[in-house]
């Protein structure tokens, strides 16, 4: 019960099962009484120091802690203070105490760590609150009673702490029970300052938000200024190339623009000419920006990369043609004319070539705020390609807007495919990182996370199924697409025994990518509603880390905060009050997570189906995988395959 | 685009001096039509989505492809030639598809087909994969699948060259 014999470990240890025992023997001591696995305070302590900042350190809330650089990480800081030098024994460990990764954190987050950052978070561990530390233990039985033990331990030789230390049993049981009320109040105390702390960053949160969406609609307000000024000028322009024909050219035709008769002297043509491409670039441009807004209300940030993205490029790509005369087939392009601003179909080369000279001073400075550097890889062709067609362009622009650019890792020991495959990936919005052979794909692995891996099977050194095999030793969770040109039943089987996700048959065909980075990585799509204005990318991080949960621990559906006082023991104790103040809590966070779930629904749907489709490839990796099995996973696969070739 | 293409194609054998070296290999190799069909040579599918990929007219990136596999198989011959001199059937296998990998990847139909053959063989197995031959029998049949995939590969890269030497600059 409430021994408060608390400086003896042995006591401790004795009281509470085997966890405890456990972590006495595999981490080294546990100071005098604290409770705190040694690794949770090597942690703490390295945050603390920070001597690091630019690979380990807290986020700007606290509330998790980020790896920046995992590489160097591993290299650096990992061996000073344990002993090995793995990133991926850091991550188990993290994993064995509770410790959750934070997937797909909102765009700026990603953005200031880094695409390779890592970030863990435990409702226990917090910048500054060494008090919640001992709430972090292993995920095993009993655990919740580890807990209340070491709260109770640590409350009591707080309050004591002059007296109870060295006292012995029968005066310190009477006083114990004085403490424990203290100390229950304090923990009152603690907890009420968490939701108030709580409570504060939502606010902030909100009215950040609130100002992003000011500023995005004062963007929209501006373009249509800008588009509005385009237009008068425009007419401006008509009505003064119409006052300079009617008194000049006698024998041309009364349209102003039929350019085709001789009589127009040669300077006027050229005028002509030239007022004809500008006026046709600006529409062009008018519509580009005026496509771009629209799809900014829906889709996601890459639009605006891409303007800019084309903004310079078409600038570095085309040389500034001069106004001099230009070739006489350019009279064939009079005929389309200025008078429908609003067709785009008609373009041609030539137009979009004397269009870069205006191109910048027309270009309003987007704040480009959200993108990373990867970003720029997104077609930068697309202006050109208005040229060539204008379906291209709605090609390209229907891109499923990805929030976060989905991280590929291309396994394949062939030069020429891993080109071909990254063109295809980039093309598909993706960021790519490339290994030749099994041995660095599990290297990168263990160094980096991605959110999808497609490994080739045959390659040198180590084959694709063995490097899976390897794999999925550590991360149960990253999806691993085997490419292959062997298809036939057997081999799938193989595939999917070792842990394959899936299976892509070679050569690549782009719908076919197309179709499983969205399956795999719909979770990273734009929130397509309101990504300005709600709180729907933080709802999204963490109905993945629900997905999370369940892959990696079988867990329960719930996403609870860890942090249950709810054994039996404590309750026998008849603190009823600090059980309730607590399951409150629990109960606000869990309030508010379920407020935002039912927000989004619909996208939360979507991915509970993709995390179901996705269960049944995670392979029993502790059970013998008998025949039945076998069949069964195969089954599954063919008939996911099946309805997936359907859509 | 492949339409024009094969009517470029078709006028350029008449012109330019490569025609007649184009001819005289298909002459050579299949013993009957003058003028190569691209139809059967190259799978259009594939290879447009390649020229997709490229960014303008450069056709830069598909080029650097291209000249890649040329490299590639290229060094893949060398090395077929001496497994073979070695009788190495596990080796030739494992090259054929090696090279069926990227000859597929960028739309060579026949040399892609022949390649598979040649792993097939290498595997012991006949040219679909199913019944198994006798070493002899492989090796044998691999001596006369070398040449020929070579043959099918400079076609291919005739082929190519002069595409891109049109589409050029």
């Amino acid at each position: 019960m409430l021994d408060p014999t608390l400086p003896d470990p042995s006591a401790s240890s004795t009281t509470i099962p085997t966890t405890t025992t456990k972590t006495v023997t595999k981490k080294g001591n546990q100071q005098g009484g604290t409770g705190i696995p040694d690794f949770v305070k090597k942690l703490f302590c390295m945050l603390e120091e920070c001597i690091y900042p630019h690979i380990f350190s807290w986020s700007a809330k606290g509330d998790t802690f980020v790896v920046k650089d995992p590489s160097e990480f591993a290299k650096v800081i990992l061996p000073s203070h344990f002993k090995h030098s793995n990133f991926s024994s850091f991550v188990r460990q993290l994993n064995k105490y509770d410790f959750h990764k934070v997937r797909n954190p909102d765009d700026r987050r990603r953005r200031v760590y880094g695409d390779q950052a890592w970030e863990f978070q435990h409702p226990n561990f917090k910048y500054n609150r060494k008090d919640l530390l001992e709430g972090i233990k292993r995920k095993a039985t009993g655990k919740a009673a580890a807990a209340a033990r070491a709260a109770n331990n640590n409350d009591t030789s707080i309050d004591g702490s002059d007296t109870h230390r060295h006292s012995n049993l029968s005066s310190s049981s009477l006083s114990s029970s004085n403490c424990t009320k203290n100390e229950l109040k304090e923990m009152t105390i603690k907890l009420q300052e968490q939701i108030q702390k709580i409570q504060e960053s939502q606010t902030k949160m909100s009215s950040h938000m609130q100002l992003c969406d000011t500023k995005y609609n004062a963007i929209v307000e501006a373009v249509d200024r800008f588009r509005n000024n385009m237009a008068a000028q425009e007419t401006l322009m008509r009505d003064i190339m119409q006052h300079l024909m009617t008194p000049i050219t006698t024998t041309a035709s009364s349209t102003s623009n039929d350019n085709n008769s001789e009589s127009p002297p040669p300077e006027m043509q050229k005028l002509l000419q030239t007022y004809n491409e500008v006026s046709r670039a600006n529409t062009d441009q008018m519509n580009r920006i005026s496509k771009l807004v629209e799809h900014m209300q829906n889709d996601s940030v890459i639009t605006m990369s891409s303007i800019t993205t084309s903004a310079t490029t078409t600038t570095a790509a085309t040389t500034i043609p001069s106004m001099g005369p230009l070739a006489p087939f350019n009279f064939a392009i009079h005929n389309n004319t200025n008078n429908t601003p609003t067709t785009n179909n008609n373009i041609t080369t030539t137009s979009l070539n004397n269009s870069h000279q205006q191109q910048h001073s027309y270009m309003p400075p987007y704040p480009v705020t959200t993108t990373t550097p990867q970003q720029t890889s997104i077609p930068p062709s697309m202006p050109l390609k208005v040229a060539m067609s204008s379906p291209s362009l709605r090609r390209k622009s229907n891109i499923p807007g990805w929030s976060i650019p989905p991280r590929v890792l291309l396994v394949d020991d062939d030069l020429i495919f891993r080109r071909l495959s990254t063109k295809l990936l980039q093309v598909a919005g993706c960021t790519i990182d490339v290994a030749a052979d099994g041995l660095e794909a599990i290297t990168k692995l263990g160094s980096g996370s991605y959110d999808i891996v497609l490994m080739d099977i045959m390659m040198p050194k180590l084959d694709g199924i063995s490097a899976t095999r390897n794999i999925r030793q550590y991360d149960t969770w990253t999806p691993i697409i085997s490419m292959t040109s062997n298809t036939t039943d057997r081999d799938v089987q193989e595939y999917i025994l070792s842990g394959m996700t899936d299976v892509l048959p070679k050569p690549l065909d782009q719908r076919t990518l197309r179709k499983l980075l969205e399956r795999y990585c719909a979770h990273l799509k734009a929130v397509r509603q309101g990504y300005y204005g709600n709180n729907n990318v933080i709802e999204g991080a963490q109905i993945t880390d629900i997905i999370e949960n369940n892959e990696k621990g079988k867990q329960p559906m719930i996403a609870t905060p860890p942090v249950i006082i709810s054994t039996s023991s404590f309750l026998d104790s008849m603190q009823t009050d600090t059980i309730q103040l607590d399951q409150h809590q629990q109960q606000n966070q869990q309030q508010q997570q379920q407020q935002q779930q039912q927000h989004d629904q619909d996208n939360s749907n979507h991915r509970w189906q993709v995390f179901v489709n996705n269960s049944h490839f995670i392979p029993p990796t502790s059970q013998p995988t008998g025949q039945i099995e076998d069949d069964e996973v195969t089954r599954v696969w063919k008939k996911a395959k099946l309805s997936s070739n359907d859509d | 685009m492949s339409t024009k293409e094969e009517d470029k194609l078709k006028t350029v054998p008449e012109d330019s001096v490569k025609d007649k070296e184009s001819t005289e290999k298909t002459t050579k190799d299949n013993g009957e039509t003058k003028i190569v069909d691209p139809e059967e040579l190259i799978d259009y599918n594939t290879f447009d989505q390649l020229l997709d990929m490229d960014d303008d007219e450069d056709h830069e990136f598909s080029y650097s492809i291209v000249l890649n596999y040329f490299e590639q198989a290229e060094q893949t011959f060398t090395d077929m030639d001496d497994a073979l001199e070695k009788k190495d059937l596990s080796e030739l296998s494992r090259l054929g598809h090696f090279l069926k990998g990227s000859s597929a990847a960028i739309g060579l139909k026949k040399v892609k087909e022949t390649c598979e053959k040649i792993q097939n063989i290498g595997n012991k197995q006949d040219e679909v994969g199913s019944a198994s031959l006798e070493e002899e029998v492989a090796l044998e049949k691999i001596t006369k699948l070398l040449p020929q995939v070579k043959a099918e590969y400079k076609e291919a890269e005739e082929y190519l060259k002069s595409f891109y030497d049109q589409d050029a600059r």
